[in-house]
């Protein structure tokens, strides 16, 4: 996603899981065998501030590397989530719309990491992961926006 | 370069969300602008609005001089009246919106935009050579206090005889600010004639009974150097009525459920006063640059400003396009948010004529989703609780 430009806070490397890997479009991966899930960094949940609507993908729908898949509205502003990898989606995360229960959009805020993951894939190539970031290659990257 | 105003350091350190806007550095929320927003609708706000552009003018004959460039009749309203009012071109747009407030049959206190500030000073200063414009922008702050609990809030700062200021009127007063020493020079001797209650050894300020939450309250006009004395004890006594300092996040989406206008996106120059619904702020007997572009415009079927709601899930922005059923593009969007009060996705936009009735569906796009809404009557949040 796009971010406007304004950093006030300080991030420490131990507030960035290790075991995912990043984009420069503030997205993270956990990848777990052949699929993968995805949601937006703790960064991004910050600069964005409350996020009050969610647009999950439809499972079963065609994704590719670098395309928009869904988004994510604060009340200032709508940003696109783009997918770090193509595949196929598998699995979205519905407690974040409105269904049975009325949507709870706020968990990205409040766990953008856990309870706030977007969308689940599975994964078509396994070597478009290798120009992912590392958390330390992440945190570098946020740092040099400021 | 960006501007400050004097209360920045209070915001900082109250550890406020900065961002620009109009050319100034303001707060863009404290703690969260749905918290703000409903704390404002529920027991009161703080906003500085130090930005908004602030001058004084003065001249002989000065409010039949000057409402021939706005969209009042000036001089038929008493000393302390504020009025709202548009700038128009010569076409009949908007150049910017403002509050006037007559002082005295010589002067008259205008409050515009910051955006538009200096074309505004520019418009005036080139058509009225005979009266005298200062720009007192930076001499004086703003502070607008807001929503039901305001006046039990500020009982113990001012006068009683504040709180019989009608909606849209004004006063000078002095606040009773624990700790305050006055000072002898006055940047505000030009108000004194509004005076009313006790002659206090407070802190002086213009003080009205205007807003842009829909809610009542006051926007308190000190010199510049008292703004954070003011802030501060505010915040502190306050406490008891639930006072939040207040952004200018929430300060946008308070006003769009009211369907007040925002300058330099619900117009921008390129609409005239009757595409943009604003004839409530016109006075037809007087004329006024403009006027004759809207009688003529006035005949012919036009664009117009409308309000819609959201019937699917949705959030509608600035600069979405708007369609009817068959995809035909009739308009776009200028102002758009999650309601906070309403809890879905409000707009204004302009659409053409044909469309403006009060329950036509109209569709705005959102990238490849299309959702529907609805033209609904203004404002979406009908009354002042």
């Amino acid at each position: 996603m796009q971010l406007e430009k304004s950093v006030v806070t300080v991030y420490r490397l131990t507030e960035i899981p290790k075991d995912l890997k990043y984009t420069r479009t503030h997205e993270w991966i956990k990848v777990t065998g052949s699929n993968a899930k995805i949601g937006i960094t703790d960064y991004a949940q910050g600069e964005l501030h409350e996020i009050v609507y969610v647009e999950i993908p439809e499972v079963g729908r065609e994704v590719s590397k670098g395309g928009e898949f869904a988004a994510v509205e604060s009340v200032k502003a709508r940003s696109e989530i783009i997918s770090p990898v193509s595949g196929k989606v598998v699995n979205a995360n519905l407690s974040l719309v409105e269904g049975d229960e009325p949507a709870k959009p706020e968990l990205i805020n409040e766990d953008p990491y856990g309870k706030g993951w977007i969308a689940e894939i599975e994964i078509s190539s396994q070597d478009e992961l290798s120009d992912l970031l590392s958390a330390e290659e992440y945190l570098k990257f946020i740092e040099s926006k400021k | 370069m960006v501007n400050r105003t004097s209360l920045y350091e209070e915001h900082v350190s109250l550890s406020a969300k900065m961002f620009e806007f109009g050319g100034w550095e303001m707060p863009l929320w404290y703690s969260s602008i749905n918290e703000e927003h409903l704390n404002v609708r529920n027991n009161t706000g703080m906003f500085d609005v130090s930005h908004m552009g602030k001058m004084l003018i003065t001249g002989a004959n000065c409010q039949k001089i000057f409402e021939r460039l706005v969209t009042r009749k000036l001089s038929a309203y008493p000393p302390g009246k504020c009025l709202y009012t548009l700038m128009l071109g010569e076409g009949g747009r908007v150049i910017d919106d403002m509050i006037v407030t007559n002082i005295s049959s010589e002067r008259i206190f205008v409050v515009c935009n910051a955006g538009t500030r200096e074309r505004v000073m520019d418009w005036i200063s080139h058509r009225k050579e005979s009266l005298t414009l200062q720009d007192l922008t930076r001499d004086l702050a703003c502070i607008a206090v807001q929503g039901p609990r305001t006046m039990e809030m500020l009982r113990d700062f001012m006068d009683p005889s504040i709180f019989s200021l009608k909606r849209y009127q004004a006063g000078f007063s002095a606040l009773d600010i624990d700790g305050y020493e006055k000072e002898s020079s006055d940047e505000l001797q030009w108000a004194r004639n509004l005076h009313i209650g006790r002659p206090g050894e407070g802190v002086p300020a213009l003080i009205s009974r205007t807003g842009y939450t829909g809610e009542d309250g006051f926007e308190i006009f000190p010199r510049s150097r008292d703004a954070r004395i003011i802030w501060r004890k505010f915040l502190e006594k306050g406490k008891a009525q639930s006072i939040c300092p207040t952004g200018l996040g929430a300060r946008d989406t308070l006003r769009l459920e009211k369907c007040y206008l925002l300058s330099g996106h619900d117009f921008d120059g390129t609409r005239t006063a009757l595409e943009a619904d604003a004839e409530f702020a016109i006075d037809w007997d007087h004329d006024f640059v403009g006027k004759n572009a809207l009688e003529e415009k006035r005949k012919v079927p036009h664009d117009k400003l409308v309000a819609f709601e959201s019937v699917d899930r949705g959030i509608p922005r600035e600069g979405y396009q708007i369609s009817d059923a068959s995809a035909v593009q009739i308009g776009k969007v200028t102002s758009g948010t999650m309601s906070p009060c309403l809890g879905k996705g409000i707009g204004m936009g302009y659409v053409t004529a044909s469309y403006s009735a009060q329950g036509t569906k109209i569709i705005y796009s959102v990238g490849s989703r299309r959702i529907e809404a609805e033209v609904v009557a203004k404002p979406f949040l009908k009354k002042i609780k």
